[in-house]
């Protein structure tokens, strides 16, 4: 791409980035939401415009307590991913830990778990008849079932610290190694120069990575779908709504839709607050290293980091267990048979090819136009830059199968069809997982000092040039992070493709929750090792190959 | 860096290279029929397999919840993508009747008389609804013999049901119990809905049963049966005051896109072969007089049922889950 010719007046390159985000977020965002948002103040009974709708959620506390479920969960999901995340990052980038590729992979496998499937494995083995529970029950241990708020905050918080635990380690290992030796050299033991110097440096990453934790909360509904029972948050309230059929309320429900984006808006705007009164950044002239530890600390450490990978990899161990348990029709019977595998047999090939290529193709479009975009948001203090941000932060919020419904109303209309296409499955995995690229590119932007950039341009560089030819080699530990955040998460996206696909469209997630959803577990586990064991493989090679590249920019 | 920036996209490029190949070669096929089904996934993986060898067709499902099928036939009106909706509850297809095509399959007089009930949908297999209880949980005495016996209060929290409002089967088994009760049946239902842990589809409560997360289900014969005879600790209870035996529904959509292979996707699984293999070996009961029923199931003859109006339940729907959906809200489930 040549962008030297693209100054006009004070037109530059980023000037045509942001018209193009704001592009995006019109046809993608604004156009299919814009019915939902009509919706809202319709009433479901005349048709006609009026305030209706939001007056029933307010005046009944079966709706209303949603919010406060919605705000429990969330936060709770949120401080548990942060207390599993930020030890695992720090230990697992300063200390030297045996078999760190794996752990890492593994952490992030997690994130991999279908929701559904991940809840369902919860409920196999804290259930009311789960065996880890009736297992610690012979002990006299008695803990309650998974069902409720609690097990909810239990399953959010071991799902979504990998989103804390990447952005933290990105950060990490761009600290400006001076700053501790500094303060290990003014007397700071190792605990208060964590708390004081170190922490402080990569909160802008920390932040992120909560809020990405919070927002998925938020919007997830498989998880409290399968165990809240009859805790009910707003994105189930949302889905109950809009699809019954014959008790539906999309007025309601686009009610509900737009009282999530609102809350979630307002947290957006808190984080951005409460990072951008902290400001740092470095050169990075003095690169980290990792430290040996030895005996007692050795040990913990080594403890803590596999603990809390290896719970958080526990509902996935269930789920390959199960899919070699021997079946008889839909029940399990002791002893080990493929019976589940051979019943998947006949279409996995082409669901499993779906569901890379989407991601795949969709992971593409959003690293290049999510890595130009985080730069605006974090490096241009303008006003259309400052509005585009929350927008682009949307889709975090939008229930996926809210997303799915408008894109089916928008874009299977004059002058577009593309229902039942390819495309719309991708589309939607592009606009619903972009936030991730742009949140952990702007992040990692937040660390490099921006004079960088600005002796790129002193010298004579455009600022596209400066930007591929500085900015971005310095980015990269962020874009990576941010790609495999954004392909991991887009492998497994069901919400919305559940809504969008047909048959030749199938993706691995909407069959493994078809299955879940009739109870066919021994099929779904089946399917669910399937794709676990690809995008494990996957990832496994890209963080052995990023662990090679972060070895070479610190060389 | 450069480098590994290139190597990074080239990574991307080759794997989606490779994939996109993979995805070309596997859609030259001649012939294809799009079914948006309710269908458990089992039977799916089952019969597909079958009719795509039988008649060389290419059959691509969508399966979803029954309102989930009507509602995206509904929103795709304009631009029909589904040709066959196969197996959802005869009300829903009774009440968007102007959806569909009418058709008159093969071997129409073999069908049984008493299942010739839908306006523009046709009869695809019996269904019988039935309560499945864990015979590890409850003995003989404790299970429950009626609709009325659901509304024991022992029995709190251990009732597993589908949403009336999502699932075909579970507003059938209301309107069942209105149907049976008629004015004091919406206080029976309300007691027994007291007692009742609600999931998204009707297909999961066996499992639920099952696994013992529930003691008692409700739900239909045949997702039950296949239970019963995967060996798993579990038995069907027919009520003892009445159930609903009624067909679930096949049906062309309205300006489908493969109207042909369509009609012969009805046929086939209309077909007496179809129909002994979905006895036989999903514990369904026959549509068509010359097909027997599993010896497993008890005959009809021994079944308690009620008639029940499908015209009658179409037209109220709205009401009654309306009224449901309140007490749902009343009981905070």
């Amino acid at each position: 791409m040549s962008i030297r010719k693209t100054r006009i007046g004070r037109f530059d390159f980023w000037t045509f980035v942001t018209i193009f985000g704001y592009f995006i977020v019109g046809l993608l965002l604004i156009y299919p939401l814009f019915n939902i948002f009509k919706a809202s103040f319709i009433s479901n009974e005349t048709g006609t415009l009026s305030m209706s709708n939001y007056v029933e959620f307010f005046s009944k506390k079966y709706y209303t307590k949603t919010i406060l479920n919605s705000l429990i969960v969330s936060f709770g999901g949120t401080l548990g991913a942060l207390i599993l995340g930020v030890p695992l990052a720090f230990f697992t980038s300063r200390f030297k830990i045996r078999g760190k590729t794996l752990l890492s992979t593994f952490a992030v496998l997690s994130l991999l778990s279908p929701p559904f499937i991940g809840a369902y494995s919860w409920i196999i083995m804290m259930g009311n008849n789960g065996f880890l529970r009736n297992f610690l029950m012979t002990f006299g241990i008695n803990l309650p079932t998974i069902f409720g708020a609690g097990g909810i905050i239990l399953v959010y918080s071991l799902q979504y610290y990998p989103f804390v635990f990447l952005l933290t380690s990105g950060a990490l290992s761009n600290v400006d190694r001076s700053l501790e030796e500094a303060a290990e050299n003014l007397g700071a033991k190792s605990t208060m120069r964590f708390f004081r110097v170190t922490l402080p440096l990569v909160i802008p990453s920390v932040s992120a990575g909560a809020l990405m934790a919070f927002m998925m909360s938020l919007a997830n509904f498989g998880t409290p779908m399968i165990i809240g029972r009859n805790f009910h948050v707003l994105p189930t309230m949302a889905y109950n709504l809009f699809t019954s059929e014959i008790g539906e309320n999309p007025g309601l429900a686009s009610t509900v839709s737009i009282l999530l984006i609102l809350v979630s808006t307002l947290i957006i705007f808190f984080q951005r607050y409460a990072s951008s009164r902290r400001k740092y950044s470095s050169n990075m002239i003095n690169k980290q290293t990792v430290d040996t530890l030895h005996g007692v600390k050795n040990l913990i450490v080594h403890f803590i980091s596999y603990l809390i990978v290896s719970i958080s990899t526990l509902p996935l161990a269930v789920v390959v267990f199960y899919s070699f348990k021997k079946t008889k029709g839909p029940v399990f019977h002791p002893g080990f048979g493929l019976q589940s595998y051979q019943k998947v047999f006949h279409d996995v090939p082409v669901t499993i090819t779906n569901s890379l290529i989407f991601s795949v193709t969709a992971v593409i479009f959003i690293v290049i136009i999510g890595t130009l975009l985080g730069f605006v948001m974090s490096r241009k203090k303008n006003l259309p830059a400052k509005i585009l941000d929350p927008l682009l932060m949307i889709p975090y919020i939008i229930p996926g199968t809210v997303l799915g419904i408008g894109f089916i109303v928008a874009f299977n209309n004059k002058p577009i069809y593309l229902a039942g296409t390819a495309t719309i499955i991708i589309m939607s995995y592009f606009i619903r997982r972009l936030p991730y690229s742009i949140r952990s590119s702007a992040s990692i932007l937040k660390q490099i000092d921006p004079s960088l950039e600005e002796a790129g341009i002193n010298l004579g560089s455009p600022p596209g040039r400066t930007f591929r030819k500085v900015t971005v080699p310095l980015m990269i530990p962020g874009i990576v992070s941010g790609a495999i955040m954004s392909w991991v998460t887009a492998v497994n996206e069901l919400s919305s493709s559940i809504v969008l696909y047909v048959g030749k469209t199938m993706t691995m997630p909407v069959r493994i929750y078809l299955s879940v959803l009739d109870g066919l577990f021994g099929t779904a586990s089946a399917m669910a090792t399937i794709l676990l064991v690809s995008t494990g493989l996957a990832l496994f090679i890209v963080n052995k190959f990023l662990g090679v590249g972060r070895e070479t920019i610190a060389g | 860096m450069k480098r590994m920036i290139l190597s990074v996209l080239l990574l991307l490029l080759v794997s989606f290279g490779v994939f996109a190949t993979a995805a070309a070669e596997g859609e030259a096929e001649a012939q294809s029929v799009v079914l948006y089904s309710a269908h458990t996934q089992e039977i799916i993986d089952a019969l597909v397999p079958q009719f795509e060898a039988a008649t060389g067709i290419k059959a691509e499902v969508v399966k979803m919840g029954s309102s989930d099928v009507i509602a995206r036939v509904k929103a795709e009106q304009g631009n029909p993508q589904c040709d066959v909706i196969w197996s959802i509850g005869g009300e829903q297809l009774e009440a968007n009747s102007d959806l569909l095509q009418t058709y008159e399959p093969k071997d129409w007089d073999k069908v049984d008389d008493v299942f010739k009930v839908g306006h523009g949908w046709l009869p695809y297999t019996g269904i019988v609804m039935v309560f499945v209880a864990n015979t590890d949980m409850l003995t003989e005495a404790q299970m429950p013999k009626s609709w009325t016996d659901l509304s024991n209060p022992g029995y709190k929290g251990i009732i597993s049901s589908a949403r009336a409002d999502k699932s075909g089967s579970s507003y059938m088994q209301l309107a069942t119990v209105l149907n049976i009760y008629q004015d004091k049946g919406w206080d029976v239902y309300k007691s027994i809905l007291q007692n009742f842990v609600l999931s998204g589809s009707s297909s999961a409560v066996p499992r639920f049963v099952n696994d013992g997360e529930a003691a008692v289900g409700i739900t239909l014969e045949d997702n039950a049966y296949r239970y019963v005879a995967g060996g798993g600790p579990v038995k069907i209870i027919y009520p003892e005051d009445g159930t609903t035996a009624a067909p679930d529904g096949i049906a062309l959509v309205k300006n489908g896109p493969n109207s042909a292979a369509a009609k012969a996707f009805i046929d086939w699984a209309l077909s007496a072969e179809t129909q002994s293999f979905l006895v036989q070996e999903m514990g369904r009961r026959p549509i068509r007089s010359d097909v027997p029923i599993s010896p497993d199931l008890p005959a009809m003859s021994d079944i308690k049922t009620v008639p029940y109006d499908f015209a009658w339940s179409a037209g109220n729907k709205k009401d009654f889950v309306a009224q449901w959906t309140e007490i749902v809200q009343e009981l905070g489930l």
